[in-house]
């Protein structure tokens, strides 16, 4: 299996994910964007600005696509995601698998997306006219 | 002993500075780090529940600390 993981401050491009995950061997390709809202909660987001803690980003998401290969038949595993100030309307995570069949590309990007946002080092801060909230951090 | 304290989201916050170095006892555990962070920062209890990860992977309370360790502060991440 082959991984490719970026943590990037420019514009993601889902052109490069797909001609990184198409390869000969697999017959599906599952891609995932999630893009900035410009309202959440009844609020308008002016933007999100993300943080992350690179280095443990990276050793994280290889223990994530390791127990992915396991769990599903799959080759490749992709994930780029923003830091910095990101708009609405712009992506802030590409994520996409490759696998000789659609229900184990389908399958294991969905756990690839609930695990980042469950143990992936990352934070959302939304920022409002009016104020700041860091998203997830305060009961 | 020194340990490198990094302290990221709302934790950035609160502590001041996202990366700063810190003398600890030389036996601290991470329990014992948890203590010294809630006198030194008592709003960091306002924090949901943060994890702690010591160079890099999340740790458990009873994992014991070295010098130089690098310790970070884990807010609930929020990625994606």
């Amino acid at each position: 299996m082959k991984t490719r993981f970026e943590i990037l401050e420019s514009v993601l491009s889902i052109d490069d994910a797909n001609e990184w995950l198409r390869n000969e061997q697999d017959g599906g390709v599952s891609l995932f964007v999630g893009n900035i809202r410009s309202v959440n909660k009844g609020k308008e987001v002016v933007r999100i600005d993300f943080e992350a803690y690179t280095e443990m980003v990276y050793s994280e998401l290889d223990k994530i696509a390791q127990s992915l290969s396991i769990k599903y038949r799959i080759h490749s595993v992709l994930l780029f995601h923003r830091v910095g100030s990101v708009y609405p309307g712009e992506s802030a995570v590409i994520a996409g698998v490759s696998a000789p069949h659609r229900k184990d590309a389908f399958e294991a990007c969905i756990e690839l997306m609930d695990e980042l946002k469950r143990v992936v080092p990352i934070w959302k801060k939304e920022v409002y006219s009016d104020g700041h909230t860091w998203i997830s951090a305060t009961p | 002993m020194k340990i490198k304290l990094l302290a990221f989201g709302i934790a950035g916050e609160i502590v001041g500075s996202s990366s700063s170095v810190v003398e600890i006892p030389d036996d601290a555990d991470i329990h014992f780090f948890r203590q010294y962070l809630s006198e030194k920062y008592p709003a960091l209890a306002t924090v949901l529940e943060y994890a702690i990860a010591v160079n890099r992977s999340y740790v458990q309370d009873n994992i014991s600390l070295k010098e130089n360790d690098e310790i970070a502060i884990i807010p609930p991440v929020s990625g994606g």
